[in-house]
């Protein structure tokens, strides 16, 4: 067979982009700059849901972190600036996640990352771990998110909010049995096994415990199951569409027993429920308080307002606080005459750090070294009207990460 | 998983009841599909859209233009004809003159879906849109209970499929539908205009369709992926039940509510899809043509 030359030389060629793919891939550096010299620009990574059930989330969390970066180009504090990469995990596929990671590092070279979801941000870690990417989570609350090298979240985990809720239900009605639903995902699972190893301590008995898959849109036979322990009280450890489903249909079924959630209440649960359904429901998680007297936080509300005429919300509030870590970070490697360009730099800076301005509470959060935070949470009652208008009962310092002994 | 205690029985009574309401939906979704599969051989995947379009048109009229719900479902049905014909005139018909393969068409078919989805999650945006105008309460016999609408979802349902089923068994266009779904090359040389025929059965499972998409959404809410979970219940009621019949519809219909919801009394929701693909992966290996398998409807 005769071989032609051109054959060779295309063969040549290919073998030539596959060994410089590689090289990129597995010979990524981190951006070295000379002394005192730094690239014009930094790309910061975002792994948020643009698109898919969740894209409504997506929006808020998106609007924060581009606000964020468009304020940190206005500051001119840096000599360089910043550019914001996002890419769609559409709603929690993992694949994808893991795709838009790979994209983040190997084309645009990112050291920070902002994401969200448990399997989202577990996904993009695998591969920010070992190419020295920071990852911070403002969203995901499961506790298989803890004791992860170069993960950050900012959001206590949902046993941390599960636990407070639960306790409150308990004291306030006098409850003796329980009955909880939950997501079939780590998120749920961690706080069934929260509200488990908790139930003797309270002195209640869980008479009926159901789990779903996300995004079903019937929980009737579901709540059949946990109805027929006749519970006191009901803790629905699930999140926003499933939230509003589960109390609008556990009302019709006659389920008017008191009921928590967590998380927050948000708008897409007060359309499906209706208000009408959804008065009374407790929830515990973050309380962002926009009205807050809090200089800082003032600022950032009446920025957000202006900017997307919305006002924000506990989402909106956690991702604008990840650039604010960020800049943060990079200001400490800066002092340290270090290169900020370098992930694992700015490890080591939020390690050191800890304490990072927050938009709730008195204005700090405290970051753990397994990757928790520390930030109060408040319990609160919607009692009709939008999703900002729920008030405040109680505010509460959730308990520390390690909720319970044993993390599935 | 955790084993269910007293009161079983009537947790059990519960569960079937859910499943019955449930079984009804199901068999008018997939009377919907089936009719178009039946007599045109086209497996419609897009056929999902029509539940968005009702659902969003239902939605449109009500809730943001302040009109009857009765106006709701009337726009509904009206857009998810257009919308069916639209599709069978603008993308099947060239497809089949152009002599394009059942894979192609089914490729056509999905792209079809794809790009609707996206388009209503962009019109529309991602955030559920409630449906509300139904005077809703709860009926309570002992310890069962169910809602108004549900039951008049149950009762709509199966009013509809005995219509459609009387329609094409003792009307003369209905027996035409049949004949061009039996042999569509005998039926054309009787004289039977078989694209005539396909464009009425895709407005009349789209309409179909489009009943079934507004009763799921006053149940739940519209979204752009409300079309999905919807579909596959009918794919798997329609070969369950037998391509073409009407009786094994609305059979498999109640299997499938049944079984889905009975099961959860010892099984997490997880094992519902295997549960519903189960009976599907079952029936087609003992009996390929479905329980009630026939060569019309």
């Amino acid at each position: 067979m005769k071989i032609r030359w051109y054959a060779i030389g295309f063969v040549v060629f290919l073998i030539a982009v596959f060994m410089a793919g590689m090289g990129t891939i597995y010979g990524q550096t981190p951006t070295k700059a000379p002394a005192g010299k730094f690239p014009p620009v930094m790309k910061v990574g975002a792994i948020l849901e643009l698109t898919g059930n969740w894209a409504w989330a997506g929006k808020w969390k998106s609007q924060a972190v581009h606000m964020g970066i468009e304020d940190l180009n206005a500051s001119g504090e840096f000599p360089w600036k910043f550019e914001l990469v996002v890419v769609d995990h559409a709603s929690g596929d993992a694949k994808k996640a893991a795709a838009g990671m790979r994209q983040l590092v190997d084309i645009h070279h990112v050291p920070y990352t902002i994401t969200g979801f448990e399997t989202v941000t577990l996904a993009a870690r695998e591969i920010g771990e070992p190419t020295k990417v920071v990852i911070v989570n403002p969203g995901g609350v499961a506790p298989v998110l803890l004791n992860k090298p170069f993960l950050h979240n900012t959001r206590p985990m949902g046993p941390q909010m599960a636990v407070p809720m639960a306790e409150f239900l308990i004291e306030k009605y006098g409850a003796k049995k329980m009955a909880i639903t939950y997501m079939a995902e780590e998120f749920g699972t961690g706080v069934r096994d929260a509200t488990f190893y908790y139930a003797p301590k309270w002195g209640v008995e869980i008479v009926g415990n159901a789990s779903h898959e996300p995004y079903i849109t019937d929980f009737r036979s579901v709540l059949a199951r946990v109805k027929a322990g006749k519970p006191d009280i009901l803790g629905i450890w699930s999140i926003g569409n499933d939230v509003g489903y589960i109390v609008k249909q556990a009302k019709e079924m006659g389920m008017n027993i008191p009921m928590g959630t967590i998380l927050g209440i948000n708008p897409v649960m007060i359309e499906i429920a209706g208000e009408k359904n959804l008065k009374g429901l407790y929830d515990c998680s973050q309380y962002f308080n926009p009205k807050s007297e809090n200089p800082f936080i003032q600022e950032f509300v009446k920025k957000y307002t202006a900017k997307y005429k919305e006002v924000p919300e506990q989402l909106a509030a956690n991702y604008y606080e990840a650039v604010i870590i960020l800049r943060e970070s990079i200001k400490y490697v800066l002092s340290k005459g270090g290169n900020p360009f370098d992930g694992g730099q700015l490890e080591q800076a939020i390690q050191a750090i800890k304490i990072f301005p927050s938009l709730y509470g008195k204005g700090q959060m405290e970051m753990k070294p397994d990757g928790s935070i520390v930030k109060p949470v408040g319990i609160t009652q919607y009692q009709g009207g939008t999703a900002k208008d729920v008030v405040l009962i109680k505010a509460v310092t959730p308990p520390p990460s390690q909720v319970y002994p044993k993390y599935r | 998983m955790e084993r269910i205690g007293e009161p079983l029985v009537a947790l059990l009574a519960q569960l079937a009841v859910n499943g019955i309401i449930w079984g009804a939906l199901y068999a008018l979704l997939g009377l919907s599909w089936n009719i178009i599969y039946c007599t045109t051989g086209i497996f419609h995947f897009a056929h999902a859209l029509i539940f968005v379009a009702a659902g969003y048109a239902a939605v449109s009229v009500t809730m943001n233009a302040g009109l009857p719900l009765v106006l709701g479902f009337i726009t509904a049905i009206f857009a998810a004809v257009v919308l069916g014909w639209v599709m069978e005139r603008g993308i099947y018909r060239p497809l089949r003159v152009l002599g394009a393969s059942q894979t192609v068409i089914f490729a056509a078919s999905l792209g079809t879906l794809i790009f609707g989805e996206a388009l209503a999650h962009i019109i529309f945006k991602p955030l559920p849109r409630r449906l509300s105008g139904f005077p809703i309460e709860t009926i309570n016999i002992g310890e069962i209970n169910f809602t108004t609408l549900r039951l008049a979802t149950l009762v709509i349902s199966y009013v509809v499929i005995l219509a459609v089923w009387q329609y094409l068994k003792r009307t003369k266009s209905g027996k035409a539908i049949r004949a061009v779904g039996s042999n569509p090359e005998m039926a054309e040389a009787l004289g039977i205009n078989r694209d005539r025929i396909f464009l009425f059965v895709f407005a009349l499972g789209s309409g179909l369709g489009a009943l079934a998409g507004v009763l799921y959404t006053l149940d739940s809410a519209a979204h752009p992926q409300m079309g999905m979970p919807l579909i596959f219940p009918a794919f798997i009621v329609t070969f369950v039940g037998g391509v073409g019949s009407i009786p094994g519809v609305v059979a498999a219909g109640l299997l499938l509510g049944l079984a889905e919801n009975i099961s959860i009394a010892w099984l997490d929701t997880d094992y519902m899809v295997m549960i519903s693909f189960a009976i599907l992966l079952a029936v087609i290996i003992l009996r390929p043509r479905g329980l009630f398998a026939s060569g019309g409807s």
